[in-house]
């Protein structure tokens, strides 16, 4: 896990960069050839909002967690739940599903964060799995294998006006678009701020961090909780995307995506992980692979970058740089 | 793990959408969402086979108003959300005039609200969940449509035949832990409980179970006079196999497919007496039954089952709307099926109620010498 | 007699496991890699003997032992490629790559195999045999008698040889191995070919008593993670204590209680004992 290039000014050809980028996220249902590939872009954004937050525990809090399918499937049940048995309208039933994510990372870490760190990755895989199993057998609350089917979808309104329409491609594209970014968003402030920095401080060396009076524990505690909530909303938002949820929410499947996102992209490295997302999203469909040839060429990826790069792209391309400079001096 | 809605939804569809393209001429695609992977696969094959050959028949006979039949399959892995899934690409990328579907009562079930919003017909015609009929046509979905019985009607009809003589007191079931295993329960509950015989709180097991051991352990101190099984796919031949095993003479009833790949367990002499209600066999003779099974062997070398028959009758049925309705219009042909009056195979007429639900006969199977022998045939 | 019949039963599938949790633990105590693959190493042996049964006509007996030496063999293959480039303190480097290892295994499987459950049946299959009056199937007895002979082999291998004394001091210190006079490299690489030999066999041996498909690995691969802990991390007696516990637990938790308890037995066993003995069974020390 490479420490974030935290303190990187923002370079004209960055700043271009990413402005370019923005707009080609934001105008893409305008030129999209098809609600198909809208469908595509869309999924790339719910990646990129989940694999940021397993980037906050593992990349920058050096934790590697498997409990970010178990929030991002936690989320999805609450929301659906509360909008089918209690009436909330989506935006509501997203936000109480974010709260439950961070309420159970705070009781599930003060546990879980005792231990040692290669403990702490079991512990997250049986919370995981613990979740999928309550949703199939606690058929009283959560119906179980038959899912909960025929979910609304969410709109956004100025007074009776709808101004976007979850039920059509492009309006959940840029509803999905809009919290993602504000997800996005939030996140990097935050992880720019003195908080952020001493995520990186802990990973990098718990003694030292603790010799400079900087709690071991609570930053650890707050990295997770702030994994849970974006994994948790990301997850509240997608199921309206699927219209249902079933146990199957939390397949594994989401877990090998994200840590693939991450260790591909590089942990710790902010901009690298959320280009990864749209990358292993859009990749395969461009190259039209069978399911299970892109599974075996993400396989193949993520063995060859944690063989051969294990900070990932964005670790590789920082070091180049430094080097670079080194050689210049 | 299973592979993943999005992404193998996402493949099928590219595929599917090069297919359109290249295919300019426009046949009428009717979409099939089946479980093509997984534990049901080998069910869902024998559905999209009896489609296939439907779609061909239609096709040589010269099409439907003129028009040729294409058939669009989409996997739903008997899964709810893939089944949501399945129907989605159906509609909006294969733009097809109807869906015959999706064999497993759960993945149906998903796929109703949808077809609903879209307007497009649904045919349904092996899932047996009672919610579906109690959800279609004045139960609120006007798309939904069922040409197989409900286990509702095949609980009564395998109920008349258990409690016939009088041995049967205390059942115990074993379901899947779906609509289907869930749904089945209690509809035989409330039939056998009404005329005296007890039936257990049910055991319901995750799809994908392979261990049924303790659960036969248990069976073999519990003695109930019958077991009611009702599982499928792969599951259901780990079950029986098992039950083999465990050496229990306790009958078996319920839901049992007794299909050639069981076809060990039934010549092991070990499901002696076991009893099963099936909306068909392969084994009855009224109709055109016999000239079928002969087609459907020489054309895929097995002999249908229930699967391949209703996936077979159902684009008829649908081919047989379009024709009458003069157009391929989603909206056309839902009206075109509240109207049926199709003759199936089998010599029954299938006409919808206000349930939207068609009544066929059904058959009560039992397993007699180490074969299948068929008991009865009845109206549902 | 339900009692009994169902701990025996219990029994029998707390052997498979043992087969399984051993190979893990072996592998967990020598390299410190916690082998994310496992579910798939024991995936390729069912896999690997429904081919030779049903495809090439090999009897069981040889057929498990040629599925146990071919993933043997894929193990050491992964071993000199992958696993001895990963350093100690590397740890979850080690976890991803195995990840990494058990996609790639898991799809190819899928993609050649087809992720249709299929039937294995072998010149054992429906015949049955009695137990001190309880009916099991042979191919589960067969199973239990390569699960009892390969782990008392290995018991002996690690106590009575060099090699096996090098297995235990490497599992306890690095450079202890060296004194014995053997090359940490050599005996790691060993211990990887025990542990993905033994996760074979049990794929192999069970593939008859159930349905083999590429997917069965992953609800496996947790029980062997809890069977690790609960033994004590690399603690091969733990292991098989562990494994025992659960095949019990599951089987009277189906038996007594319902099946959703029974796949619920495996976590409140793991719950039960992280809170009484969170160093495991027979913990060295390693906190957990």
């Amino acid at each position: 896990m490479a420490a974030a290039s935290m303190n990187s000014p923002w370079p004209p050809l960055r700043r271009l960069g990413l402005s370019a980028c923005a707009v080609i996220l934001f105008t893409l249902p305008l030129w999209s050839p098809s609600d198909y590939i809208t469908g595509i872009a869309t999924l790339a954004i719910f990646f990129a909002v989940a694999s940021t937050g397993l980037n906050v525990v593992y990349g920058y809090a050096g934790l590697l967690s498997f409990a970010q399918v178990g929030f991002w499937g936690l989320g999805a049940y609450v929301s659906a739940l509360l909008v089918t048995d209690h009436g909330f309208s989506p935006w509501t039933a997203i936000g109480c599903a974010g709260a439950v994510c961070v309420f159970t990372s705070l009781a599930g870490g003060l546990a879980a964060l005792r231990v040692s760190r290669d403990a702490f990755v079991v512990i997250t895989l049986s919370f995981s799995l613990l979740l999928q199993l309550l949703a199939r057998s606690w058929t009283s609350l959560t119906r179980g294998a038959m899912g909960i089917p025929g979910l609304p979808s969410p709109q956004v309104r100025l007074g009776d006006a709808i101004l976007l329409d979850g039920n059509t491609a492009s309006g959940f594209y840029w509803i999905a678009l809009g919290c993602g970014a504000l997800v996005v968003a939030a996140t990097w402030w935050l992880l720019r701020s003195r908080v952020g920095r001493a995520f990186v401080a802990v990973n990098l060396d718990e003694n030292l961090a603790r010799s400079q009076g900087i709690s071991v524990f609570l930053h650890q505690l707050s990295a997770f909780a702030l994994s849970a909530l974006i994994g948790g909303l990301a997850g509240a938002l997608y199921v309206f995307k699927l219209g249902i949820v079933d146990p199957g929410i939390f397949d594994i499947y989401y877990a090998q995506m994200m840590l693939i996102i991450v260790i591909v992209g590089g942990a710790g490295h902010f901009w690298f992980v959320l280009l990864m997302s749209f990358v292993f999203t859009a990749l395969p469909e461009l190259l039209r692979l069978a399911p299970e040839l892109r599974m075996i060429l993400f396989g193949l990826v993520l063995i060859i970058t944690i063989q051969f790069m294990p900070q990932g792209l964005g670790g590789y391309l920082a070091d180049r740089r430094n080097r670079m400079l080194r050689r210049t001096e | 793990m299973t592979l993943q809605t999005s992404i193998r939804i996402a493949a099928a569809l590219a595929a599917l959408a090069l297919g359109t393209q290249l295919a300019a001429a426009d046949p009428i695609v009717i979409g099939l969402s089946s479980p093509q992977t997984g534990g049901a696969a080998y069910l869902g094959q024998h559905q999209r086979w009896g489609a296939e050959l439907a779609v061909e028949e239609i096709n040589a006979a010269g099409g439907a108003i003129g028009q040729q039949l294409q058939l669009s399959v989409q996997d739903n892995q008997c899964n709810p959300t893939q089944g949501a899934a399945s129907a989605e690409q159906l509609i909006s990328v294969g733009k097809v005039s109807a869906i015959v579907g999706a064999l497993c009562s759960s993945a149906t079930l998903s796929i109703m609200p949808i077809i609903e919003k879209a307007q497009i017909p649904l045919v349904v015609e092996t899932s047996t969940s009672p919610k579906i009929t109690e959800l279609a046509g004045v139960g609120g979905n006007k798309w939904t449509f069922r040409i197989n019985p409900s286990d509702q009607e095949l609980a009564i009809g395998l109920a008349r035949y258990l409690i016939a003589d009088g041995k049967i007191k205390k059942v115990a079931f074993a379901g899947e832990d779906t609509d289907y295993g869930r749904g089945g329960h209690a509809a035989l509950k409330a039939v056998l409980e009404k005329n005296g015989v007890k039936v257990g709180n049910g055991d319901f097991f995750g799809r994908d179970t392979q261990d049924f051991s303790a659960f036969l352990a248990r069976m073999g101190s519990d003695k109930p006079d019958a077991i009611a099984v009702y599982l499928n796919g792969a599951d259901e031949l780990n079950f029986l196999r098992q039950y083999r095993a465990s050496g229990l003479t306790i009958p078996l009833t319920g839901r049992v497919e007794f299909s050639e790949l069981q076809e060990g367990v039934v010549e092991s002499g070990a499901i002696n007496g076991a009893t099963s209600v099936f909306p068909y066999s392969e084994q009855i003779t009224v109709g055109d039954n016999t000239a079928f099974v002969e087609r459907f062997r020489k054309k895929f070398g097995e002999v249908p089952n229930a699967q391949s028959y209703e996936g077979y009758t159902a684009i008829r049925l649908v081919a047989d709307a379009i024709d009458r309705a003069k157009s391929a219009e989603p909206g056309k042909i839902r009206d075109a099926l509240e109207s049926a009056s199709f003759k199936a195979t089998l010599g029954d007429v299938l006409k919808f109620d206000d349930h939207h639900q068609a009544h066929p006969s059904a058959v009560i199977l039992q397993i007699e010498n180490s074969k299948v022998v068929v008991k009865g045939l009845f109206n549902t | 007699m339900l009692v009994s019949t169902l701990i025996l039963n219990g029994l029998v599938m707390g052997a498979i496991y043992a087969l399984i949790g051993v190979g893990l633990s072996l592998i967990f105590g020598v390299l410190e890699i916690v082998n994310f693959a496992h579910g798939q190493i024991y995936t390729l042996g069912a896999l690997a003997l429904a081919l030779l049964v049903g495809h090439f006509g090999f009897g069981f007996l040889p057929a498990a032992f040629v599925s146990a030496l071919g993933v043997a063999a894929f193990g050491y293959i992964l071993y000199v490629l992958f696993l001895q480039h990963i350093r100690k303190g590397e740890f979850e480097r080690g976890i991803i790559l195995t990840l990494g290892i058990g996609i790639v295994v898991q799809n190819a499987l899928i993609y050649f195999y087809g992720a249709t459950p299929q039937i294995v049946d072998t010149e054992f299959s429906f015949r049955d045999i009695n137990f001190l009056g309880l009916r099991v199937e042979m191919i589960k007895a067969i199973a239990v008698g390569f699960a009892i002979v390969s782990i008392t082999a290995l018991h002996l291998v690690l106590t009575r040889t060099r090699f096996g004394m090098a297995i235990r001091a490497l599992s306890q210190n690095r450079e202890a191995a060296l004194v014995v006079g053997m090359r940490p490299e050599v005996v790691a690489g060993h211990a990887v070919v025990i542990g993905t030999a033994l996760a074979g066999l049990a794929g192999a041996v069970l593939a008859p008593v159930f349905t083999v498909h590429p997917l069965m690995g992953a609800p496996i691969l947790f029980k062997a993670f809890a069977i690790v802990i609960i033994g004590g991390l690399g603690h091969l007696p733990g292991a098989v204590v562990a494994s025992l516990i659960i095949g019990v637990s599951e089987s009277l938790a189906g038996g007594l209680g319902s099946a959703s308890l029974q796949d619920a037995a495996v976590f409140l066993v793991m719950i039960a004992m992280l809170q009484f003995r969170p160093m495991g069974l027979f913990g060295k020390g390693v906190r957990i």
